[in-house]
């Protein structure tokens, strides 16, 4: 499987995030966003990302979290020539800002998505009042992410199989090779998409508007004290700034 | 002999972290007819997609024709080797049957009257002429497979690869299939077959290569292979049932095993017992 993908694939463990309820390390990560996304400080970015270091290393999730980020490089770095270049004045700090910023909120999901079951995804998403086709929809599509990047790879093996030359030439040429990949691609997913829909619906799936469950999320005190952490921490860069003293 | 294919002490570890061949050594003799069969599972797969450089070895070595497939392109080492995946709706690009077959010969330049002749003759083989110009999605599984099958072949490689050919076949497709073997045979193509279909392999194969679990357990003549229950047991594999009935037959001392049985001398050793 691809590694970038990897992101976002749960695997099953016991720590404290583990335990949390999904809503509330949802606002977690929510508030490490918006922490990044409202700062000028490149220092503040890296300690979002240090934070985040810190929950996913409590959580024993680093050995998928940094081949995430190791994957995410490039695009970081394409990130940080565009804005040098088009920064007018040309500024390093404002690329470097970008681009960590990029990094940040890209950790902080991360870690989310890694932590949290797609059945309690549902749940929550339920919950919180999402109908159950949707809430199903979204996490189907995550399900589907490392099946889907397995057949890119596959129908690009076989593309060159056939003496098809996938990765050669210019970029515009590359760009439309890999429209003959779409082709089988689109035919097989949506093949695929059509036979779920059938074994749902051959299991009763939408025979009532809300199905019962074996679980229910309930919010515990672990997960209040998460959410109004999470608070303080959103608003931290203002509160440090009232207090006069200036974030570095 | 000449070597079609040497794999030298190969280990794949899929980037999962699933080590799906666990030093597999094997030599394939050009012309050579020769099967992989082992559970679901065991690495064949992993291992033919190493023969036309799909996957290259994480340790260890494959050579084919003379060139090491780490040091060709896909594109290469496929114009020498064809390989025939397993799911034909991973392998279908092509807005019609005729465009499917001609595919690859286009991508290797071949002038225009040898790709006209050539998509005829295959599509002909294969009984889908009658479809050349309906979209190849629309097919049926068994029809895809032939197709997928005539597009390989129609390019004329060397050495050809198919995984599970058969599977998806009614008994007429297969008898079809098994002609084109013969064919294959007669042209003194190297043929590497992976399957489960027992009848299959003895009809067609010099040498079977048994696999379980990332290694090769045995190579054997369908004759010595498919008679022996206890290799047979480690691969997985219930033995045919003229095997199996010529096993105990022989065990009851009615029936001398030798080879492959046959069924109409089972029959007659068997009638000669009785009339004893
Ligand atoms: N793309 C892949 N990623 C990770 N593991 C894989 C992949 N493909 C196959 N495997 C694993 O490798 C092993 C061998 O698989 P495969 O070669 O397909 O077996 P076979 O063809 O004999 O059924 C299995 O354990 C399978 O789960
Ligand atoms: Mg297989």
């Amino acid at each position: 499987m691809t590694s970038p993908l990897q992101a976002f694939k749960y695997t099953r463990k016991d720590t404290f995030l583990d335990s949390l309820d999904p809503r509330s390390k949802f606002f977690l990560s929510i508030s490490l966003l918006l922490i990044s996304l409202f700062t000028q400080s490149i220092t503040v970015q890296l300690a979002v990302i240090g934070s985040t270091f810190l929950l996913v290393a409590a959580a024993k999730r680093l050995r998928q979290w940094v081949p995430t980020l190791q994957a995410i490089t490039p695009l970081v770095l394409l990130i940080f020539a565009v804005n040098l270049l088009f920064s007018t004045p040309p500024s390093l700090a404002y690329a470097a800002l970008m681009s960590l910023r990029f990094l940040a909120v890209t950790a902080a999901f991360s870690m989310f998505f890694l932590t949290t079951t797609p059945d309690d995804l549902a749940l929550a998403l339920e919950q919180s009042g999402v109908p159950r086709e949707y809430s199903l929809m979204f996490t189907m599509s995550l399900r589907f992410i490392p099946t889907l990047a397995e057949d890119v790879e596959t129908v690009g093996a076989a593309l060159m199989s056939r003496g098809f030359k996938l990765d050669e030439g210019n970029i515009i040429k590359r760009a439309k090779n890999y429209v003959y990949l779409l082709v089988p691609l689109i035919v097989y997913e949506v093949r695929r998409s059509l036979m779920i829909a059938e074994a749902l619906e051959a299991r009763a799936f939408g025979a009532s508007e809300k199905p019962t469950r074996v679980k229910e999320l309930k919010m515990r005190a672990r997960d209040y004290i998460v959410l109004a952490a999470s608070l303080l921490a959103s608003f931290s860069p203002q509160i440090i700034m009232w207090l006069g003293l200036n974030p570095p | 002999m000449d070597a079609a294919i040497v794999v030298d002490r190969v280990h794949y570890v899929y980037p999962g972290g699933v080590e799906a061949l666990r030093g597999v050594s094997l030599r394939v003799a050009k012309g050579e007819f020769i099967a992989i069969m082992g559970e679901n599972g065991s690495g064949k797969t992993t291992l033919i997609k190493h023969f036309n450089g799909v996957l290259k070895p994480s340790s260890g070595r494959v050579v084919v024709d003379g060139v090491d497939t780490r040091k060709a392109p896909i594109s290469v080492l496929s114009r020498k080797v064809g390989l025939v995946f397993q799911n034909p709706d991973h392998q279908i690009f092509s807005e019609t049957v005729w465009e499917e077959v001609a595919f690859p010969m286009r991508n290797y330049g071949f002038p225009e009257e040898v790709v006209e002749e050539r998509v005829e003759r295959y599509l002909r083989i294969m009984q889908l002429y009658k479809y050349r110009d309906r979209s190849p999605f629309l097919l049926s599984l068994g029809e895809k497979k032939r197709l997928t099958i005539a597009a390989v072949l129609a390019y004329d490689p060397e050495i050809i690869v198919l995984d599970e050919p058969t599977a998806g076949q009614d008994y007429l497709q297969k008898e079809q299939i098994s002609g084109i073997m013969n064919l294959l045979r007669t042209m003194g193509k190297t043929v590497i077959v992976v399957t489960h279909d027992v009848e299959f392999v003895v009809q067609h194969v010099d040498r079977i290569v048994l696999m379980s679990q990332g290694r090769v357990i045995a190579e054997a003549p369908p004759s010595k292979a498919l008679t022996d229950p206890s290799l047979l047991a480690r691969a997985r594999l219930m033995p045919p049932h003229l095997a199996r009935l010529a096993i105990q037959l022989s065990r009851r001392g009615v029936y001398s095993l030798s080879g492959y049985p046959e069924i109409g001398d089972v029959v007659d050793q068997v009638l000669k017992r009785w009339a004893r």
